[in-house]
Parts: C-alpha cells; sequence; structure tokens
C-alpha cells in the first residue's frame, strides 16, 4: 500500500467516496464530507417534499444535473458537525447501484469541486477533528480485519493490562540488559567481563517481542485457520452435513457412492469459530484412479486436522474403513457422527456422540454446539491481542534485537550496545504509550487503511 | 555592573571553580574560608576523573575551569579507562600528589586579580525580601565583618551539622581534625530550604614502610600518560605505581563479627549513604556470595608515607579496623596513619534550585557542591563553574548560562539535580547521559569551548589553537567521507592480518573505519592524511567516523526532543479534565505545572502513556477550535 503523505492532504476540501460494496449492486452509497457538502446537496438533490436540505436528517427525492435534469431517485442523509462520523457536515447519497448512474454522480461531485478521497481519509478527518482518537482508530482497523466473532470479540474486549503485563516483561529484560552493559563501562575495572551475561536477557526479550506481535499477524491474516475434516464411508452423507454446516449449496451431493471424488475446502464460522470445513472423498478401497487420488487427499487432510468428524450412515453403521479411520487418527481430536437420523432403518449407537440429519437444521445446530464444546480454541487465540500499531513497535524491537545480537558475539564495545538498547527500551516503551507527536499522525495515515 | 561583586563560601573544588569563573568574568569576588591551608585539601581519595567524571574534568576543563589543569599538573598515575579498541567512552583518572594539589590551588586562588581570600566562618546570610544582601562573617579575632554581595555562593561540602562517627565515638566536625559549619545550615533553614541527611565515609590510611607491597599485584600507569587539559599543561612529576590486592574470608568475618559496633548497622547513622561507594561492612552483608572484594592501594603524594586504601571506607572502631586490614594479603603489620569514619551531615533539596543554581525563591543565592547532595570533587567543581559563572552574570545583570542534557555532562548533572533531586548522594555515571556516544571527553572542546569564550573565560591563544584543532578534525572528516581505498593484494593481506575480510571493491576511506576490527591508525597506514594527527585528533576523528551512524540517531532524538520542548502546554490546562490519567498522574502534573511537554516528560511518574493522553487532550482542543472555524 501507498504511504500518503498526510502533509499534502488540504482540510479545506470537500471530498467524497463510495462507502458501499463494489458496483453493480442494488444500490450504492456515497459519503460526501466538508464544507462543500451542504452546498452540493442543495444544487444537485430536490427533496419530493420540497424541504431544504439544512438540517440533520433523512430525504427522499431526485438527484439532478447541472441542467436540472433528473439521474436517479435518491436517499439522501445529512449529518450535520461536529455531530458526524468526521465532525464536518457530511452528506450521505443512497442511488441505485447502477455503474451509469454511479459515473454520472461522480461527475456531478468532481464538477463542483469536490475531490475523491484517499484511502483512510475519513477516519483521519475524525481523528483530525477530535471525533475519534489513536485507540479507536485502531479498534475500528481491526474490525475491519476480524474474520469471526471470536476475532470482533477479541477486538472489541482488548484490554492494555494484559498486554501491558507482557510488554512490562519484555521491558524488564531490556532494563537489565541495559544494566549489564552499563555496568561494563561504568564499572570497568572491576566487571568488564559482565557482558558475557546479557545473552540471555536480550534472547528473552527478543522472543517474546516476536511472540506477542506474532499474535497479531496470526489475527490479521486469519492465521491458519484450523481445518476441521469430515470424514466417513462413501455415501455416509458428509457432503451434506458439509453443506449444512455451512447453510449453502456448495458440495455435489449425490446417492451414488464416491460422488465427491475430491477434498472440498470452505470457509466457515461455526459459533464464532472460524473453521476450514473440508469434505474429504469416502474413505474405502478406490473403484477409480481419479477417486482413488480424492481419497489420498482426503487423508493428508486428515494428517493435517485439528479437529475430525467421523460421519457414519446410521442405517448402515460402522464399516471397516471407518474403523480403520478411527484406529489410525483416534488421537486427534474428532467427534463420531451417525448420520441420516430421519431415515428408516438409522439405528442408535452406543459409539455416536451425535445423531445428525442434514434435513433437519436443529440437529445441524446441536453439532455445531458440540463441535464448539469439544474443539477447544487454540491457547493463543485467549491471549492479549496487540494493535498493529503496537505490533510494529515489537517487530521492530525484535529486529534491533537480533542486530544487537549478532554486534555482542561480534564484540562489539559496551556503549555502542548499550546505545542500540536504549533505542530498543524506548521503541517498547511506547508500546504501551508515548509515540512522538508527528510519527502519531504519520503512522495513522500510513497504518490504519480502514477503507473511506 | 553593580558595586559589591560576588561572595563564595567555601575553598573546596566547588568554591575554588566559582571564585576563579566569577573573579576572571571581571567581578570583585570574595572567597571565605575557615582555613585557608585547607582550600584544594582532597578529603578523600587521591585521584581525580574515572568513569563519567573524566568526561565532567575535561567539560570544566573546556570552559576555562582549574581542575584539569591542577590534575595534569600534580598527576603521579594517569590511566585511562575503557580504551579498548573502538572505544566510545573512555574516561580520563589520575592519581594526584594530594599536597601538591591543594598548593597548586592555593596558588592560582592566590595570584587571580579581582579574588580575595577572607578567613573566618559565615554566621549569617541577610537577604531583604527575596533577594541576597550580603553576609556576615565572624573572624578569627572575634569580630563580625559584614560583606554586602549582589550573589552569594554556598558551597560548604559536608560542614553542615558535620557528625564524624568512628565505632562508638561521636565527633562535630566535617573533616578529621576540622570544625563543623554549625550556623549556616540553621541560616539555609531559616531561608527556606528543606534539609536532608546524608551520609559519606573515607577508609583509614596506612604507613607505606607497614606494608609488604611485593604481595600484592602492581598496577602501573599508562605508559604514555594522557593529559586532562585541553590547554597548555605538563606531566611533569614522576609517575608511580598502584597496587591491588584483595578481602578474604577472614576479612569478612572479623568484620561480620563485628557489626553491632558499626554506628551504620547499630542504627547511629540514620543519613543515606551511596550505593556505589558502600563501606567494606556494607559489601559483605549486602554481597554475602561474594568471596572476595578488589582493594586498591593508592600513594597519597610523592613525599607523604600515607596510603590510601581504595575500597574499605569503613566506620567500625579502630581496634576493629587494624584487626581486618590486618587479614589483607601484604597488610599483615599493616600501621595506621589515621582510622576511617563516616560522616553525617546536611545538604539541601536540589529541587529547590533552577537551572543556573540560583535558589528559585531568592534571588542572588547561589548553592553548589555536596551541599547539593552531591558526591566527588568533579562533580562539586562543574557545579561551582556554573554557579559562579551565573553569580558572575548576576551581578552584570546579563541573562543565566545554562546548558542541556543534549550536549554536556554538566547539563546531566544539572538537569537531574534540579528537576529529579536525589535519594542518596549523587554521583556521575555515563549511564545517567542519553546522548553518551556524542558526549565525549575527547570533543569536550568542540562541544563547550565556544561558551567558554563567550563568557571571558578562555583566552584568545587558547581559542585560536581550540579553532585550529576543530578545523583539521572537519578536514580530515571530509577527506575519509570523500577519499576512496582501492582493492588490493597487500590490503587484504593487512585486512586477514587484522582479522577482517578481503576488499570486494573500492570503498570510501570512512566506510572501512566502521568495521568494527579496524582502527584509525590500521586505516591510515593506507590512507594517508596529508597532516600529522596529534593523539586527541585523531580520537575525535575515529569515534565521529566509526560511530556516524548512532551519534546521527541521536542527533534526531535531540531534535525530537527540541521538539517536545516547542510544544507548551498551557499553565491553565486542567488535568481532571483529561480522560485517561490516573489520579496519581493527574495529581503530580497539577502539581508541577510543566510548561512544555518535554518538562512533563521528566517528572518521575509520568508514564508515556500519560504524555499521549496530554497529548491528545491538546490536539483534539486544537481540533474542535479548527472546527468551529468551518
Amino acid at each position: 500500500m501507498a504511504v500518503v503523505d498526510r502533509k499534502s492532504l488540504s482540510f479545506e476540501d470537500t471530498i467524497f467516496a463510495l462507502a458501499s460494496g463494489p458496483l453493480p449492486s442494488a444500490v450504492a452509497i456515497y459519503r460526501v464530507s466538508g464544507r462543500g457538502a451542504l452546498p452540493w446537496a442543495s444544487k444537485h438533490f430536490l427533496a419530493s417534499s420540497g424541504s431544504k436540505v439544512d438540517a440533520r436528517g433523512m430525504f427522499y427525492g431526485a438527484l439532478i444535473d447541472a441542467a436540472g435534469q433528473e439521474v436517479d431517485q435518491v436517499l439522501l442523509l445529512s449529518f450535520l458537525g461536529p455531530h458526524s462520523f468526521t465532525g464536518e457536515n457530511v452528506v450521505e447519497v443512497q442511488c441505485h447501484g447502477s455503474l451509469a448512474v454511479a459515473e454520472k454522480l461522480e461527475r456531478l461531485f468532481l464538477a463542483q469541486g469536490l475531490r475523491p478521497a484517499v484511502r483512510g481519509e475519513f477516519s483521519y478527518r475524525a481523528f483530525h477533528y477530535g471525533k475519534m482518537d489513536l485507540g479507536g482508530m485502531a479498534k475500528l482497523g481491526d474490525v475491519f480485519a476480524a474474520r469471526s466473532g471470536h476475532d470482533l470479540e477479541r477486538v472489541y474486549q482488548r484490554r492494555d493490562a494484559a498486554l501491558q503485563s507482557e510488554v512490562s516483561k519484555v521491558r524488564e529484560h531490556l532494563v537489565r540488559l541495559q544494566a549489564i552493559l552499563d555496568t561494563a563501562v561504568d564499572f570497568s575495572e572491576e566487571y568488564a567481563s559482565v557482558v558475557e551475561s546479557a545473552k540471555s536477557p536480550l534472547v528473552h526479550a527478543r522472543d517474546l517481542c516476536r511472540a506477542v506481535a506474532g499474535r497479531y499477524e496470526v489475527f490479521k491474516q486469519g492465521g491458519q485457520t484450523p481445518r476441521l475434516v469430515l470424514a466417513g464411508a462413501p455415501n455416509a452423507g458428509k457432503s451434506s452435513l458439509f453443506n449444512a454446516l455451512l447453510c449453502r449449496y456448495r458440495a455435489i451431493v449425490n446417492a451414488e457412492p464416491g460422488t465427491t471424488r475430491d477434498a472440498i475446502e470452505e470457509d466457515v464460522e461455526i459459533n464464532g469459530r472460524r473453521w476450514k470445513l473440508v469434505d474429504t472423498a469416502g474413505f474405502r478401497d478406490a473403484g477409480s484412479e481419479t477417486e482413488k487420488q480424492g481419497i489420498d487427499l482426503g487423508a493428508d487432510y486428515l494428517e493435517s486436522a485439528s479437529f475430525w468428524v467421523l460421519v457414519v450412515d446410521g442405517t448402515v453403521g460402522l464399516t471397516d474403513a471407518e474403523a480403520h479411520l478411527l484406529k489410525a487418527y483416534g488421537d486427534l481430536p474428532h467427534l463420531v457422527v451417525w448420520n441420516k437420523r430421519d431415515l428408516p432403518g438409522f439405528c442408535s449407537s452406543d459409539v455416536a456422540d451425535a445423531e445428525t440429519s442434514a434435513l433437519d437444521s436443529e440437529s445441524v445446530q446441536e453439532l455445531s454446539l458440540l463441535l464448539s464444546k469439544r474443539a477447544l480454541p487454540p491457547p493463543e487465540a485467549s491471549r492479549a491481542l496487540p494493535t498493529s500499531f503496537q505490533a510494529k513497535r515489537l517487530l521492530t524491537a525484535a529486529t534491533a534485537l537480533d542486530s544487537l545480537l549478532a554486534d555482542l558475539s561480534n564484540g562489539v564495545v559496551p556503549e555502542v550496545l548499550g546505545e542500540a538498547n536504549r533505542m530498543v527500551l524506548r521503541q517498547v516503551e511506547s508500546v504501551v504509550g508515548d509515540v512522538g507527536v508527528e510519527e502519531v499522525l504519520d503512522r495513522v495515515f500510513a497504518e490504519f487503511c480502514i477503507g473511506k | 555592573m553593580k558595586q559589591s561583586g560576588v561572595v563564595v563560601i567555601g575553598g573546596g573544588h566547588a568554591g575554588i571553580e566559582a571564585a576563579l569563573a566569577s573573579a576572571r568574568m571581571g567581578v570583585p569576588t570574595t572567597l571565605i574560608t575557615m582555613d585557608p591551608s585547607k582550600i584544594g585539601e582532597m578529603s578523600c581519595n587521591p585521584s581525580i576523573g574515572g568513569v563519567g567524571k573524566g568526561q565532567l574534568v575535561k567539560e570544566v576543563d573546556a570552559l576555562g575551569g582549574e581542575m584539569g589543569k591542577t590534575a595534569d599538573f600534580t598527576g603521579i598515575q594517569f590511566k585511562r579507562l575503557n580504551s579498548k579498541k573502538g572505544s566510545a567512552v573512555r574516561s580520563s583518572r589520575c592519581q594526584s600528589d594530594k599536597k601538591l594539589y591543594a598548593l597548586r590551588m592555593q596558588k592560582v586562588v592566590a595570584e587571580q586579580p579581582g579574588l580575595r581570600v577572607l578567613t573566618g566562618e559565615v554566621k549569617e546570610i541577610r537577604t531583604q525580601g527575596s533577594s541576597v544582601q550580603g553576609v556576615s562573617v565572624a573572624l578569627p579575632s572575634g569580630g563580625l565583618e559584614w560583606l554586602p554581595a549582589e550573589a552569594v555562593v554556598v558551597t560548604s561540602g559536608t560542614f553542615m551539622k558535620a557528625l564524624m562517627h568512628c565505632g562508638e565515638s561521636k565527633n562535630e566536625g566535617g573533616r578529621f581534625g576540622e570544625k563543623s559549619a554549625l550556623g549556616l545550615s540553621d541560616s539555609l533553614k531559616d531561608l527556606g530550604f528543606h534539609l536532608l541527611r546524608l551520609k559519606t565515609g573515607t577508609p583509614p590510611r596506612l604507613l607505606r614502610g607497614s606494608i609488604d607491597f611485593s604481595k600484592m599485584e602492581r598496577h602501573p600507569g599508562d605508559p604514555e600518560p594522557r593529559r586532562f587539559s585541553f590547554w597548555d599543561t605538563r606531566i611533569e612529576l614522576p609517575q608511580v605505581d598502584c597496587f591491588l590486592t584483595y578481602s578474604n574470608a577472614a576479612t569478612h568475618d572479623t568484620i561480620r563479627e563485628n557489626l553491632a559496633r558499626s554506628p551504620l548497622y547499630s542504627g547511629e547513622i540514620r543519613g543515606i549513604g551511596p550505593r556505589y561507594c558502600p563501606s567494606i561492612e556494607d559489601k559483605v552483608v549486602k554481597f554475602p556470595q561474594k568471596e572476595r572484594h578488589p582493594l586498591f592501594f593508592e600513594p597519597e603524594a610523592l613525599d607523604s608515607d600515607w596510603i590510601y586504601p581504595n575500597g574499605i571506607s569503613t566506620s567500625l572502631p579502630a581496634s576493629v579496623q587494624e584487626a581486618f586490614v590486618r587479614t589483607l594479603p601484604g597488610c599483615e603489620r599493616a600501621e595506621f596513619a589515621r582510622f576511617g569514619y563516616a560522616v553525617e551531615y546536611d545538604c539541601i533539596d536540589p529541587r529547590q534550585l533552577s537551572l543556573s543554581f540560583e535558589a528559585k525563591h531568592l534571588t542572588g543565592l547561589f548553592l553548589a557542591g555536596q551541599v547539593n547532595g552531591t558526591s566527588g570533587y568533579e562533580e562539586a567543581a562543574v557545579q561551582g563553574l556554573i554557579a559562579g559563572i551565573n553569580a558572575a552574570l548576576k551581578v552584570k545583570e546579563a541573562p543565566p548560562f545554562t546548558l542541556s542534557r543534549a550536549e554536556s555532562y554538566l547539563g546531566v548533572l544539572i538537569d537531574d539535580l534540579s528537576t529529579h533531586g536525589i535519594t542518596e548522594p549523587y554521583r556521575m555515571f555515563t549511564s545517567r547521559a542519553e546522548f553518551r556516544l556524542s558526549l565525549r571527553e575527547d570533543n569536550a572542546d568542540l562541544r563547550l569551548t565556544p561558551y567558554g569564550k563567550a563568557l571571558g573565560l578562555i583566552g584568545d591563544d587558547e581559542y585560536h589553537r581550540f579553532q585550529t584543532r576543530a578545523e583539521k578534525i572537519e578536514k580530515s572528516r571530509a577527506l575519509l567521507d570523500q577519499g576512496t581505498i582501492k582493492p588490493s593484494e597487500s590490503l587484504d593481506r593487512d585486512l586477514a592480518a587484522l582479522g577482517s575480510s578481503p576488499l570486494e571493491q573500492a570503498q570510501f576511506a570512512s566506510q572501512l573505519l566502521r568495521r568494527p576490527e579496524i582502527g584509525l591508525d590500521d586505516l591510515l597506514g593506507w590512507f594517508p592524511l596529508p597532516w600529522e594527527l596529534d593523539p586527541e585528533t585523531a580520537e575525535t576523528l575515529e569515534v565521529e567516523v566509526k560511530y556516524a551512524g548512532y551519534i546521527a540517531l541521536q542527533r534526531d532524538e535531540i531534535a525530537r526532543l527540541r521538539k517536545m520542548q516547542g510544544l507548551s502546554i498551557p499553565a491553565s490546562l486542567d488535568y481532571q479534565r483529561i480522560a485517561g490519567l490516573s489520579f496519581e498522574v493527574r495529581e503530580k502534573l497539577t502539581k508541577a505545572k510543566p510548561g512544555t511537554l518535554a518538562d512533563a516528560s521528566t517528572i518521575p511518574g509520568i508514564t508515556p502513556a500519560a504524555l499521549t493522553a496530554v497529548l491528545f487532550h491538546l490536539r483534539q482542543n486544537e481540533g474542535l477550535s479548527a472546527h468551529r472555524k468551518v
């Protein structure tokens, strides 16, 4: 992402941007902010009630061009500063999401001297006018990045205290390191050899920085989304269950055994947790070459599964192949499900953790509840989540500590090591607090790329 | 200029520098001492400088002070600490001939035009409203003399309400055989100063002839001694050795058995002692796992029988001192010239002083040296110098002279004292300076001599010499930055011999010098400069080039600091209204009323998070006011 020089952006300008998703769509939402917002509306919008757009409110009417020709029927919302998102006067136009309408509307904005906002500029104005502080901006950025209910919970429940205690551990190591290095300088006659003991706090501090910062990376990239693998004999109903869990139609479902020849993978959220749900080919002696490949693939998926579900056809019972699977992968966390509960001939079993039918949404719901109970979230997910700001600083610190470690082994004199460490200390201290004055604003703009 | 001039109370290391600076700036100056023969006395160890302290001496010298010059003329062993290859924090130390040191200082003081020495004891510092009028002095003849003054510099050392402890016996007095200044402490208290009680100590002195040095390690000085002074001095005294021995289990047992008799542990002494210069009792108690402590035996003077055993400061009773000293290798038959003792004394809270060492609440009253809670000759001298300069400026009705943390150790010391105060006797360490790669001994003149010149403390000849040196450094630097070295077989051989990798392609000379294993000497072998470099200039050049990256980063940091200093906080700011500040932080900020964000950042307990909250509050208000204009 290109970093925009915020100094080149003027608060005098009135800016606009598309706030809704890609076009064409049913409705497109444009937002306009700045002193030119209301004058623009009075020129290009005619409320059907005849009222003027000079107060906070929602209006229905016609979007008109310079010649007075109607362009579209729109909803117009006005928010007067300072009680708006940016703190300035804001106008929102909800028009039909056609490419033609959007293009005309944008031309009408440009013709009045409005300019397109750069990424993050609305938020930046909000920050500038005191509508949102840095923490708020960080939160907003992470709300956008959140991929599951659990992620959102982590963002909204972020507590500085937990992170602070980890950062203060890093700080303790660094202060100890500084003390060692300073001792070697200030008391060189007695303690020149103390430098040798510098390595341990250095390594501790570095590893902890990386570990904490790494959490944000995992969060941001959705990390290694854990795999939830459905396995079982052909035609046990894995694909139907897969679709039921996804709540949409994805896998080809067919009554003929061996329909799923490939493993199919989909992202799914089950009770606030994100999974890669994998539907595998049935496990049995493969009838054809393609199917064999699919089956091998399924085995590979099981190897890397965080959790798996053995789906058994309740009208057939445990097959040899399935018993074999249980034996081979029984050590991995798993559930055994007796499927096709709705069919005659279905027999319950003591081995089953749940009885399901893809056609019975209640049973699918029960299964997903059971899943979230049995599949414990990774310990990492419950630890304090740093903001991108904090993570970046910790990573910078870790990198600096890497080169400090190299310098230490190369025999660089302690006063120079101490200097480098002092800078690391400042970096780490700033994680839970102070940020340089100008730096704050530059970073805000470069880092919080949160749409418009 | 006004008429009556400056009065300096005390003739120790602070008093001397204060009086000389003031007189040299052309202000009539009177130095009052209880005993002129004690002017320049080294009351504790016979050495000047050390890590952190050497830097102070160089800075005093660069500003036109006297300490470095006298150290050079009277030094009998010189050593540069941290001087291995690549070092950036080299520090000078010398053993001085104590007697000659004091004699030279007395001579310099006596010969200084415009400086009068008056023997007597100051009974009262008189003020009118909030400004100083003068002092009344009890003369040895019994009379009382009234001395009017526009500025008074108090450098009373450890003498205020001083109490000496040696085992169970207690004596009033600031130093062995000297009187205590009882009245002055009360006078300062009456003037509104808060007093603190500190403690310091000194080891016994042993007789040279009674020690068997063959059982100790010989510690000679540097083969090529380096002077402190940037100016015209010489090392002219014969150079001598020090000796090193270690305490042992028997020493520690003897001390442990008699701890109850140490006033430190019996509760007799309540003053706070320095952690960095603990008594031997403290060392034994606080570091029980340490099997031995190094002890340095230093001669006090060339023609003296006294040996100063550095490292066994104690207040144990005389008989115990004899017993434990005789357990030391080489000291089996040691005879005592004097016993060690601890001394408790009053000092003021230095937070009551401004950055010029003037009392915040009393115009014209300056305090410097141990009375401000510091320890050490060097720390005293720098304060004396700055206080003397400012006292003279006061008389001249000129604005005060202060230094920042970014440009000198002096500034660090001044800022630490006046902003943070003290919790123990304050000693300089290089770790106190944020910018120690920039604040070096070798460039003290480059940093400070122009100030010294402007103040009238550096003569024209000296300044010319300084300019020549500064130019040479600059030109040499340019040559190293712009000149290139080409790869060659012989160069690669040389590099290999130094443990350095061969040169792949032509490189700027300065780049090659940045390799840790390469020194300037090595480089000049391949890339000679068209002029000779004296060792001091070579050192400056080497460090500046080698650590240019770090020095540049420090410069950025200094700029950042200045920027914070530029962010002023309105005095009317209501901290109660700022969200996210703890109760404690609010209290502190409300009380301290920092003028800028930089000031706020130096208040202890003000977290970076709190600063950010203040900053945001200010920004938001700015933002809201900007919004109203929209």
